[in-house]
């Protein structure tokens, strides 16, 4: 038995938060990510909606809130099948997801643990390497037939019972967990297929100022690029600061969707002007870059027109020129003080 | 004069600026020729007629290597091309590298006429020019007796009778001539399957659904969306600052917008910067081509003006591709359609005539119209795919073939039969098939529907070094396979009977299937025996040129890292040829500076019971080796 592929065609401002893990992945390990402690004890679980998970499988899926009723994660027990071959063997585990659908964890209880063939227990290295599995949305697990990961002319054979299995071709021996190959297909599919598109299409509906909040505010950029892509410009206005603070984000591209998403009047404001140049100095060169050249042709006030000397210096010659042009744009707002100051940055 | 032509080609519904796009979009619901009218005006266009075995239309590397095997095995072929230079999407006009088999990281370079021409071009091109790879392609066709070369030829009409094609026409206006060939045969390696879809055949286009074939990468629904088209450039570093102003139409990007792709490096080009999935791609080519260059110099523009890679302060662009690179437009029905089965878990299918190995690659549509997706998904295969002759020949057609992105695969599947070292062995194996199918005087579906016919084909193929999975060498007319070999030495992994073991590379099985023999003894022969005399014309040999290894001209510094350009160190570059009765020497041939994987030595027939090859220098390895010895009569 393998389960048919779950997946289905996303509108085009979807995949954006899809493909994201690829940050998650490259920012933190995911182990991390996925051994975030997830304290369901601490947490309130609320039954939110049913959900297929496969060809013969539904679940029930709840939300875990805290005690300030901010949401935190989906979870769902999961009891089903595995087969190979002609061998099955069940599975009994809870899937923790986070807010947008993205795996984050699973606990097994100690009477039935995961295992690999011939019921050989998974070992901590597995563990790792299934929840980085489970994690990756754009696996090749989703588009393989469990059966063809498997090198038939390679047999395996039981040290336990009288079965024989095909090893796990080298191709796929690094996105699977060799010995695994049905266990893990399986696993994947519920994990990514209908339930997750479900956890977040649940998420999508209950989204509200303090949800918009939360989510800008977190450590999760595929939550930030989220809030970006599902409210419009006028929805996002509402969140200026919120959206400023980002800019200071240790992401690579956080700071350059959020100074996308500001209002050109915001680069255009006094006050804004000092609070987006705040960020300046611990940026780096491309999100400078980039905020020299909003400012490029906006009118700077003077307290703006102060910062950019503050944080003006060690800059390379091309951004000089850049700084040197938006003076250049308002000169008729520089004061001979500021000029002078210019030209000593310069030198 | 200048009247004439102008009067000429409006009759013919086709307006200045169209001479330069297909004609078969300008033709669209224009009338047929006027014959009364043509014939009027013969003084300035002349009528050529042409009558020959095997029309090809298009010569990149499918029709290319369909061209040079048809004529070596005998046939006369006429190959059209509507440009002055040869290879399509790998010629300097385009120059995009060749992908392949290669990708899977095994032992599956392929073989055969595409190894013979990257070969030739890795020894002949030590400058890496483009231009150099266009006159190699060039050299191989003119050098074939049996092939008229038309340059700048456009295919414009197709006459069928019945089920069978009669006769091309095409035009060329620099020579002010109109062709109209009449052939037994006809492959269309245009790539947009022109050929075909001026004859009437069936073809498919766009993306299909997940239900039609069962295929997972399918849609929820069928489309008619393809993949796009891409533009490349080349730079080059100075020694001082090379500023750039881009042109005012130019797009505008950021930081942003290359989240998903990544620059690292800028003497050449992206696959990236691609276009056209949403649109006509073959239709809507002019405006496409425009707004590819508009991409590309935004891109340019960025990296030279944004800030962000102040490294590139002294490069500069040294050469823009105007012709766009297509991946897919029409598939041309034949009686198998390959699907995503055939590729994820290939069976050895009874007419396999080549293989592939490119990953599965589709690109979304929208390319550099919305950065923010991710550009394509690559996943990788197990190992190469076999690609039946069934796929090679139209389904409406009795003597209509095609080889290329042409061919009857689904949108899925062509994701990877599209690449361009692909195309070349479906080329091989299409231009084979028309001679083999003249010789026998059968059609390719009656060569497909025999098991004796596919056999003896695949033989031939395999004789040829043909790209083929899973066939031994079982000619019964190789006298090679009856001899006992010796060697002066031999290696355990490597030894001399192997030369007739029927498998002339690494097929992953375990074995070499090479003989293997240290350098270092100074004497190094390899001898086939036989214990009566026989009749020998012919000796071929298979050497090693490290089919592990990448081996394609390319513009990007980071692809020729992997590979070892020019003579490949494993070949052996001088031997000896010594044919023997009763141990005096009948025959004597020798070669020096040998760098091709299979040679073939043709000399008037001698009786011998001994055949000895004596190596005398390799390309570098320490060690002599040789997959394979063919002796015929």
């Amino acid at each position: 038995m393998s389960l048919t592929c779950l997946n289905s065609e996303k509108p085009m401002y979807l995949p954006f938060y899809s493909v994201f893990i690829g940050f998650c992945l490259s920012i933190w390990s995911c182990p991390t990510l996925a051994q975030q402690k997830v304290n369901a004890e601490q947490l309130i679980k609320k039954e939110v909606f049913e959900s297929r998970a496969g060809k013969d499988l539904s679940v029930t899926v709840d939300l875990l809130s805290d005690k300030e009723n901010k949401p935190r994660w989906y979870a769902a027990h999961i009891a089903t099948g595995v087969c190979s071959d002609s061998l099955c063997k069940p599975i009994d585990l809870t899937v923790y997801w986070d807010l947008l659908g993205t795996f984050a964890a699973y606990e097994t209880p100690e009477s039935s643990p995961l295992t690999k063939f011939d019921h050989i227990e998974f070992t901590p290295q597995d563990h790792q390497k299934l929840q980085q599995i489970l994690a990756d949305k754009g696996s090749i697990l989703k588009d393989y037939e469990a059966e063809d990961m498997v090198d038939r002319s390679v047999k395996v054979y039981s040290k336990t019972m009288d079965a024989v299995t095909g090893a796990t071709s080298k191709t796929f021996q690094d996105v699977i967990v060799p010995g695994a190959v049905y266990t893990v297909h399986t696993l994947w599919h519920i994990v990514n297929g209908e339930v997750s598109e479900n956890i977040w299409k649940h998420t999508r509906a209950m989204l509200n100022d303090q949800l918009i909040r939360q989510m800008l505010g977190s450590d999760n950029s595929a939550y930030k690029e989220f809030v970006f892509n599902q409210l419009p410009q006028s929805e996002l206005n509402r969140f200026k600061p919120e959206i400023i603070r980002l800019i200071g984000d240790k992401d690579p591209y956080v700071p350059h969707f959020a100074m996308e998403k500001l209002a050109s009047a915001v680069w255009a404001d006094p006050a804004d002007q000092v609070a987006i140049l705040h960020y300046f100095k611990g940026s780096s060169l491309e999100i400078q870059n980039t905020m020299l050249n909003k400012f490029a042709d906006k009118k700077m006030s003077l307290a703006g027109l102060r910062m950019l000397i503050d944080v003006g210096s060690g800059l390379s010659k091309a951004q000089m020129q850049k700084i040197s042009a938006i003076f250049d744009h308002n000169n008729a707002v520089v004061t001979e003080e500021l000029k002078k100051e210019l030209l000593v940055l310069k030198k | 004069m200048k009247d004439n032509r102008r009067d000429f080609l409006k009759l013919i519904g086709l307006g200045s600026g169209s001479l330069l796009i297909d004609p078969v979009s300008a033709m669209a619901g224009v009338e047929k020729i006027d014959a009364e009218h043509l014939k009027v005006k013969e003084e300035v266009f002349a009528i050529r007629k042409m009558n020959t075995d095997l029309l090809i239309a298009g010569a990149g590397l499918s029709g290319v290597c369909a061209a040079i095997a048809a004529a070596r095995n005998g046939s006369k072929v006429v190959l059209i091309q509507n440009r002055s230079r040869l290879g399509g999407n790998a010629s300097s006009e385009i120059r995009m590298h060749i992908c392949g088999a290669t990708q899977l990281k095994q032992v599956w370079r392929e073989t055969g006429i595409l190894e013979e021409l990257m070969l030739t071009e890795a020894v002949t091109n030590p400058q890496k020019s483009f231009e150099m790879l266009d006159f190699v392609l060039y050299d191989k066709i003119v050098t074939e007796k049996n092939i008229t070369l038309l340059l700048d030829t456009m295919l414009f009409d197709v006459e069928t009778k019945g089920n069978k094609i009669k006769m091309a026409k095409a035009y060329c206006s620099q020579t002010e001539e109109i062709y109209e060939i009449s052939a037994k045969y006809f492959t269309d390696c245009t790539g947009d399957g022109t050929l075909a879809a001026l004859a009437g055949a069936e073809f498919m286009t766009g993306r299909e659904s997940k239900e039609k074939w069962g295929e997972s990468l399918g849609l929820e629904k069928a489309d008619g969306i393809t993949m796009g088209n891409s533009l490349l450039f080349t730079a080059e570093e100075h020694d001082k600052p090379m500023p750039y102003t881009a042109p005012a139409w130019a797009r505008k990007y950021t930081y942003k917008d290359f989240v998903y792709r990544k620059i690292k490096s800028w003497e050449y080009g992206y696959w990236w910067l691609e276009l056209g999935g949403t649109v006509d791609i073959i239709k809507d080519g002019q405006m496409l081509r425009h707004e590819l260059l508009s991409v590309l110099y935004g891109v340019w523009d960025y990296i030279k003006n944004s800030g962000n890679h102040p490294t590139s302060e002294n490069w500069a662009l040294s050469w823009v591709g105007t012709i766009p690179g297509k991946r897919e437009s029409r598939r041309i029905v034949g009686d198998y359609i390959m699907t995503q089965r055939d590729i994820q878990a290939p069976q050895l299918l009874q007419d396999r005539v080549a293989y592939g190995g490119w990953p599965l690659d589709d690109h979304l549509p929208a390319g550099m119209d919305d950065t923010s997706l991710n550009p394509f998904r690559s996943i990788p295969l197990k190992g190469p795919y076999s690609i039946p002759m069934k796929s090679l020949y139209s389904k409406s057609f009795s003597n209509l073939l095609m080889a290329g992105r042409n061919v009857s695969v689904s949108h899925v599947a062509l994701s990877t039969t599209r690449v361009m070292a692909t195309c070349a062995t479906m080329g091989q194996a299409v231009g084979t098939a028309v001679s083999y199918c003249l010789k026998e005087n059968i059609t390719p579906a009656i060569l497909c529907a025999q098991t004796q016919h596919i056999s003896r084909f695949q033989q031939v193929l395999l004789r040829q070094d043909q790209s083929l999975l899973g066939v031994q060498n079982t000619d019964p007319e190789d006298l090679a396979r009856t001899a006992i070999v010796k060697a002066s030495s031999e290696t355990p992994e490597g030894k001399a009977v192997n030369v007739i073991d029927g498998v002339n590379r690494d097929v992953k099985d375990g074995a070499t299937h090479q003989w293997r023999a240290e350098m270092k003894s100074g004497n190094v022969w390899i001898e086939l025996q036989w214990a009566a005399p026989i009749d020998l014309a012919t000796v071929e040999c298979t050497f090693d040129t490290g089919l592990q290894r990448f081996l394609r001209i390319s513009g990007e510094k980071s692809t020729h890292a992997r590979q070892i350009r020019g003579v490949q160190p494993e070949t052996i570059a001088d031997y000896k040829l010594l044919a023997m009765l009763d141990n005096k020497t009948v025959h004597e041939m020798e070669v020096k500076g040998n760098y091709l994987r299979k040679t073939s030595h043709a000399f008037p027939q001698v009786k011998v019971n001994k055949l000895r090859l004596q190596v005398q220098k390799t390309q570098g390895d320490e060690y002599a080796r040789i997959f394979e010895i063919r002796c015929y009569k």
